[in-house]
């Protein structure tokens, strides 16, 4: 299997870490640098000119400055080129209403942040099942 | 009270005949009223009737002019005409007698 | 027989003169102005004929009426006004008597008027109609009566100014308008209080979820590290966390259930005291506290509310301790005993009734009320934590239950609290 392209918009330095922290030993992802937020992503991604290079998965923080995970999400789903890359959302909470709006707007999956270890390795592996 | 009752055993039976609320019918109502308390006290019984209203029981009796007293009872039937402001006219009507010793207020 | 006919004669000339004198006192009345009406008697019965004095009181009478009052003949004019009515319209009364009356009316309304006039003749009515005064419309209502005299029907008009009314009504309008504005005001401020208990309880996860990982983490990857005190701590704070985060989550939803129905479902009394009792695990042992469980009933209830109930009031029972004495909480099911409780409660059967009661300091009874209300503290600050909103949240979960929380202490002498709630929703 080929190892996925995980990119994290997140921006929370605490929460960036543990991504390193968790997802470094696994062989299946290839965790990509971490943008800050949604604005930082698209810039990041305009600036692929190769396709192949896009990344395999986006995880968006729900709770940011500047653009929040919905609103990159939303962005994300009307362009294009990054459409159909596939999507989630994560956040400290995740109430019905942000499943649902979410979801409407094409994320592959919403999730509350995981407090340990297991519950990082089981939502990673979630993730990858969605795509 | 100065007054002696022929019968002191059936008291008095009056009708006031009035024409609603205008001034003599008024005053006989007053002046009426004021005479028998003063002089058959709790022994009489007084109607009030008002033509307007109550024409029927006007038509039963020969009436002349308004306000009129009749007393019915007791006997002889006894008419008076006028707003009752002579009270020894009244009393005669009634078939009272007044003592000397009273004044006759009219 | 001759002396008896002088006898009738007599009695016949008495009655005559009787008749005399009464003929006599009529005339007498009538020339001193005395009577006000004659009577006759024709064919067609009997007729009363008013002398001029007679309607004086009926003429004062309506002249002094606050109404206005007419009367139009089959054409439509005026051939009686009052005094008021004429002010009313701002004419000269002679200028009123003789105009025809829908000149009176606003021009906008006279075709209306017009359409019943003719109806009005036959039937009596009101209607609110707006008449014409100098510049400006006077909302009136008018009563309407037909009145058929000998020489012709006429029309009589009582007219009643409205404006006082209309003003009455126009201000209760406004009065129910910023009634309104401030319902408003209070929903949108009710939604702001709600928006804030949403957003600070999801702030305050994000540093509470810190915790939760990194303590977690601390126990993941360095407990050989750790001295068995230190690893004790670390379970604690895991657990503090944990059991802050129910609580965080708890009021979220308790602040949303106040606007949506609340979901009951059969909740376990025992059971959710036993949870409570293992989260303060610690501190019942830092107190050397014992806790008394006894058999407690299911009950409809939402859980996460309920729990919130028991944890308040458990943890107010190990929070007011008397210094000293170890701390004894009995919690158990009692009979209703409305009567001891001072309640009036019908179908008994269908509640049950939750003692909590302890040892500790107590509160003076005069209070028993009042430490139910919003940030109510009554014992200084310095010595007793805690927030002061957990029995305000206790009581209105029990409300939102239809049940009843008592409390009962007297200072020094411990405290109990009474819950009584409905078995079934």
């Amino acid at each position: 299997m080929r190892t996925k392209k995980v990119i994290l918009v997140e921006d929370d330095p605490d929460d960036r870490d543990l991504f390193v922290i968790f997802y470094s030993d696994r062989k299946d992802i290839d965790l990509l640098p971490s943008v800050r937020n949604g604005i930082e992503l698209i810039n990041y991604l305009q600036n692929i000119s190769s396709e192949k290079e896009l990344p395999d998965l986006i995880v968006l923080d729900q709770n940011m400055p500047v653009m929040n995970g919905k609103q990159t999400l939303g962005y994300l789903k009307s362009n294009d080129r990054f459409s159909k890359i596939p999507a989630v959302v994560y956040s400290t909470y995740a109430d019905s209403r942000l499943i649902i709006e979410c979801t409407r707007l094409g994320a592959n999956m919403v999730a509350v942040k995981p407090i340990d270890n297991d519950g990082y390795q089981k939502m990673m592996d979630d993730f990858l099942q969605v795509l | 009270m100065g007054v002696r009752v022929e019968n002191g055993e059936v008291g008095y039976v009056l009708k006031l005949f009035v024409s609603g609320a205008s001034p003599n019918s008024i005053r006989a109502i007053n002046n009426l009223k004021a005479i028998c308390n003063s002089y058959i006290k709790e022994n009489y019984q007084l109607e009030i009737i008002d033509v307007y209203q109550e024409s029927d029981v006007a038509q039963k009796e020969q009436i002349v002019a308004l306000p009129m007293l009749i007393k019915k009872f007791p006997l002889p039937e006894r008419k008076l005409i006028g707003d009752m402001s002579n009270t020894q006219k009244v009393l005669d009507g009634l078939g009272l007698k007044k003592l000397s010793s009273t004044k006759d207020g009219d | 027989m001759e002396i008896k006919s002088l006898v009738t004669i007599r009695k016949k000339i008495k009655e005559l003169e009787h008749q005399l004198t009464e003929a006599k006192d009529t005339i007498e009345a009538i020339r001193m102005g005395q009577i006000d009406a004659l009577v006759v008697n024709s064919k067609e019965g009997h007729r009363l004929y008013t002398l001029e004095t007679a309607d004086v009181a009926y003429r004062v009478f309506i002249e002094k009426m606050t109404e206005g009052a007419v009367s139009l003949n089959s054409s439509g004019t005026i051939i009686y006004s009052n005094s008021k009515f004429a002010s009313m319209v701002e004419s000269p009364l002679a200028k009123v008597i003789g105009s025809t009356f829908v000149d009176f009316i606003a021009e906008d309304e006279r075709s209306t008027f017009l359409n019943v006039f003719s109806k009005e003749w036959t039937e009596d009515g009101k209607r609110e109609i707006s008449l014409r005064a100098r510049g400006t419309k006077i909302p009136v209502q008018l009563s309407i009566n037909s009145l058929d005299l000998d020489v012709e029907t006429s029309l009589n008009i009582i007219i009643t100014d409205l404006t006082f009314q209309k003003s009455t009504q126009k201000i209760l309008k406004e009065k129910n308008e910023q009634l309104e504005a401030l319902n408003e005001a209070l929903a949108r401020s009710n939604d702001d209080l709600q928006q804030f208990a949403s957003v600070a309880s999801h702030d305050l996860q994000e540093p509470l979820r810190k915790i939760q990982v990194f303590s977690q983490f601390l126990k993941d990857r360095s407990f050989g590290e750790l001295s068995d005190a230190a690893k004790q701590y670390v379970e604690k704070i895991i657990l503090s966390a944990n059991r802050m985060k129910t609580l965080i989550v708890d009021i979220l939803t308790y602040s949303r259930l106040s606007a949506e129905e609340s979901n009951f479902e059969s909740v376990r009394l025992r059971s959710i005291c036993e949870e409570i009792i293992e989260d303060f695990d610690l501190c019942i042992s830092e107190k050397k506290a014992v806790i008394e469980l006894g058999d407690l009933p299911s009950v409809d209830a939402n859980k996460g509310q309920l729990r919130q109930v028991f944890n308040n009031l458990i943890s107010n029972a190990l929070k007011f301790t008397t210094p000293g004495v170890h701390p004894l909480i009995t919690i158990q099911a009692k009979k209703i005993n409305a009567a001891e409780l001072g309640l009036s409660l019908p179908e008994e059967e269908r509640y049950c009734r939750v003692s909590i009661k302890d040892n500790g300091i107590g509160f003076d009874e005069r209070y028993a009320a009042s430490i139910f209300s919003l940030f109510e503290k009554l014992n200084p600050k310095s010595s007793y934590e805690g927030s002061g909103i957990g029995l305000a949240i206790a009581k209105k979960i029990i409300d939102k239950h239809q049940g009843i929380i008592i409390a009962k202490s007297n200072e020094g002498a411990g405290s109990e609290f009474n819950i009584i709630l409905p078995l079934k929703q």
